[in-house]
């Protein structure tokens, strides 16, 4: 499904007089479809910046990163023009970053529900009732459904941050530390909806800082840093 | 009678036939001609000195000796009326320096000269109608600015108007221009008939005769050639109406079918009078014959 | 995802220009008036495609060029050079000689007549203000804001115009009551609401928003944001939106443009545009945002 190659990223500061960061150096890996492959590593060692690459939030300094789409065939995302990459995070490749992005005046049911009404066309009632089971399966009260995010605590937020990525089922995920703020169970009940969506089909790549979570979900595992 | 027989007959030679010089009469024939070939739209043109006040006829006076032949028949009606002291004034001009025959009856007219007003009787395709107009400019009610007014007439950038007829019928019912009610002419520019009423607005769309309309003031002459569209602007569901006299008839010759002025009697009473004296001395000529 | 607009080399100068004007102004220089023949460089050779149904940022800061591109975009001024091309769509099929026969593209907008400029701005675009004022007839009553654009396309039913204003006004959460009140009246939300409804009554495809939050209340301004979200994917609209906000611009749009005294400096996906900045100038921006 994905094939990185080579992948690697240098950070170019200008307004530090021209400082420049190596981040990744030669990354090489790949995933197979319906799988979940892990990235380990120490801290800093690049794993989140990886994620991102991917998922074009970074431009990747060299290397190649393969991906079967359904929309286009094989297409290296670091080169893809920007239509392509704006199309596939439409469609095909979701992100659940470390930080649930508040959208003002959305409340939180509305959040989870919209990605299913504009990515799958599905109608406000019903998207809305989906995205009510996610939340409930996630453990976020009902009464909090109608609330903004903005105000929650950070597992709260974290929790409706997977439940927004998770419900319009993404071929391709990208997770990074989906469990960081979370306390055992509930890091439980999220890689089991994780699971679940590996299940049927779903390809993933994930980072999490906690090897015990990762060997409880991934697949595979790759390191990052330390050896290429 | 050519002109400089009637020059050398009346004394005048080496005077000019009709008051203004031979470059006055081209610019203002130049003018018209073009305003013809693109009815509604305002020629610019030189306005004259005329032996009267700017604002008080000068245009429509520019275009009739212009025009004028020894052999016309001239009538000339201010607001309907042909005794009025301009009118009476402004024939006998005519008669003094273009020696024409003038009348009061407009089918025996050749050119008819008008100041807010169109004659009763439908003119035929051998006549000529001259306007006299105080204001040109149909979107000055909307736009003060006269190179933007310009720039809205060639561009047919009308919505502005539109939307001053929009919010009279929105706040209060009913579009309230009544006199100077724009029209568009040949499909194309929008035109202010003159201070006519919308009574004779009618009478521009698909006539026989040529209508030519003149702003001394202004400097700015316009035209709507023979069978051409005059269109007053109106919604589908709010049309263009004319006065309503139903109910009132005039008190000298009975019609009911005739622009009317109200006129106020001793002790505030009201009675109704033709606003076009001349037809409405031929219909009671008719009537005390009949 | 297909282009509908494109632009190329768009250029807006005031002034006669001179040799030094190239090296003296631009996005490596302070400024983007020439210190030698003192032409102001507005805009210069800018390029930019918009997409369909997407959201193009376009971020800069004072003397950026961002709303003068804006305004040559909507034939509000005339460009000094540059060449502007729409694609095939419902909305122009009744604009006279466009398209040449068989070409998915059209002439050159910007060499156009006045009239067909016109026409096509009627057709294809709406455009919101930062300040209402620009964008609205204070003197004239709300719903003959929206009539005015109505009544420019040929509309002459004021039963059926009122209708539609209605509607517009009511999805842009105006009270109906008030249709009839000049913006005057009206609260700045408010006033930018009412814009927007006017801008959409056409159903343009584009909707070009010119620092439509700037100068409002953070409460006001969450609201109109939050419409004009909900407007782009209901209405599926292509939309242009300027500000100097990053946070307006990472809200609203899947692409950017950042600009500096008249010139591109970066283009790309918003997020990594924000995240992984490539030009200096990009880089001092996001570094300067508050949050």
């Amino acid at each position: 499904m994905l094939v990185v190659q080579n992948l690697s990223k240098m950070f170019h500061l200008h307004m530090q007089g021209g400082l420049s960061v190596r981040a990744l150096d030669g990354v090489s890996f790949h995933v197979r479809r319906g799988r979940f492959l892990g990235l380990s590593g120490p801290s800093g060692a690049g794993k989140s910046t990886v994620l991102k690459c991917i998922h074009r939030t970074y431009l990747a300094s060299g290397g190649s990163l393969a991906f079967e789409s359904a929309a286009y065939g094989t297409v290296d995302l670091a080169t893809a023009t920007e239509a392509q990459v704006i199309q596939l995070r439409r469609s095909e490749i979701g992100f659940v970053s470390q930080f649930l992005r508040v959208i003002p005046r959305v409340p939180t049911l509305d959040l989870v529900a919209e990605p299913l009404q504009i990515r799958q066309g599905i109608p406000l009632l019903e998207a809305r009732e989906r995205a009510e089971r996610i939340l409930d399966r996630l453990r976020i009260p009902r009464p909090l459904h109608s609330a903004y995010p903005a105000t929650f605590s950070g597992g709260e937020q974290q929790r409706v941050n997977i439940a927004r990525a998770v419900g319009w089922e993404p071929s391709l995920l990208l997770l990074d530390e989906p469990t960081a703020s979370l306390d055992r169970e509930s890091a439980g009940i999220v890689l089991d909806l994780l699971s679940e969506l590996r299940d049927r089909g779903c390809t993933m790549v994930g980072v999490f800082h906690d090897p015990e979570m990762l060997s409880r979900i991934a697949d595979e595992t790759v390191r990052i840093g330390g050896e290429s | 009678m050519r002109v400089h027989e009637w020059l050398s007959k009346t004394g005048s030679a080496g005077t000019t036939f009709g008051f203004l010089d031979d470059g006055a009469k081209k610019d203002v024939r130049r003018a018209l001609l073009k305003a013809v070939a693109i009815p509604g739209y305002q020629v610019p043109y030189g306005s004259r000195e005329m032996p009267l006040a700017r604002g008080w006829g000068t245009g429509g006076i520019q275009i009739t000796l212009s025009m004028l032949l020894p052999e016309d028949v001239v009538k000339v009606i201010d607001q309907g009326c042909d005794g009025s002291v301009n009118a009476v004034n402004i024939k006998k001009f005519y008669e003094r320096v273009a020696g024409v025959a003038v009348t009061t009856d407009t089918l025996e007219a050749s050119l008819v000269q008008t100041r807010h007003r169109i004659p009763e009787e439908r003119m035929t395709d051998q006549q000529i109608l001259v306007l006299q107009v105080p204001y040109p400019e149909a979107l000055r009610e909307v736009e003060p600015s006269e190179a933007q007014t310009r720039r809205m007439h060639a561009e047919a950038d009308y919505a502005r108007m539109w939307l001053h007829l929009y919010e009279d019928v929105v706040h209060f019912g009913e579009i309230r221009i009544s006199y100077r009610y724009p029209c568009t002419v040949n499909g194309r520019h929008v035109m202010d008939p003159s201070p006519v009423p919308r009574w004779d607005v009618p009478k521009l769309h698909m006539a026989d005769t040529l209508f030519l309309f003149g702003a001394g003031r202004e400097r700015r002459i316009y035209a709507v050639p023979p069978h051409t569209r005059v269109e007053p602007l109106e919604f589908e569901d709010h049309c263009f109406r004319v006065e309503d006299f139903a109910g009132k008839s005039c008190a000298r010759c009975g019609s009911t079918d005739t622009f009317l002025d109200e006129i106020l009697g001793p002790g505030g009473s009201r009675s109704h009078c033709c606003s076009d004296t001349g037809y409405c001395d031929k219909r009671k000529a008719r009537w005390n014959r009949s | 995802m297909e282009p509908l607009l494109r632009a190329h080399g768009l250029t807006r100068r005031f002034g006669p220009g001179c040799d030094a004007c190239m090296d003296g102004t631009g996005a490596r220089s302070e400024t983007n008036r020439c210190p030698v023949c003192a032409t102001v460089w507005a805009c210069r050779d800018v390029s930019l495609e918009l997409f369909r149904e997407e959201a193009l940022g376009i971020v800069g800061e004072s003397g950026s060029g961002k709303s003068t591109l804006v305004r040559l975009l909507h034939f509000d001024w005339p460009a000094t050079a540059g060449f502007l091309e729409v694609a095939r769509t419902p909305a122009l099929e009744n604009v006279p000689d466009l398209f040449q026969e068989g070409c998915a593209w059209s002439r050159n907008l910007l060499a156009m007549d006045k009239f067909r400029q016109r026409a096509v701005r009627d057709a294809a675009m709406g455009i919101v203000y930062q300040h209402p004022q620009l964008g609205l007839r204070m003197g004239v009553s709300s719903g003959g804001n929206i009539a005015e654009r109505l009544l420019s396309a040929g509309w002459r039913s004021i039963g059926a115009m009122r209708k539609r204003a209605g509607g517009l006004l009511e999805r842009t959460e105006i009270p109906l009551e008030r249709m009839d009140e000049p913006p005057r009246n009206f609260s700045g939300g408010m006033q930018q609401r009412v814009q927007i409804a006017k801008a959409l009554s056409g159903d343009p495809p584009i909707l070009l928003l010119d620092e439509v939050t700037t100068g409002l209340d953070l409460s006001v301004q969450a609201r109109v944001l939050d419409m004009v979200r909900e407007l782009r994917d209901e209405l599926r609209l292509s939309m242009l939106v300027v500000s100097h906000d990053l946070g307006v611009i990472n809200l609203l749009c899947q692409r950017t443009l950042v600009m500096r005294n008249g010139e591109v400096v970066e283009s790309g996906l918003t997020d990594q545009i924000l995240q992984d900045p490539q030009h200096s100038y990009t880089q001092l921006l996001v570094a300067s945002q508050l949050q």
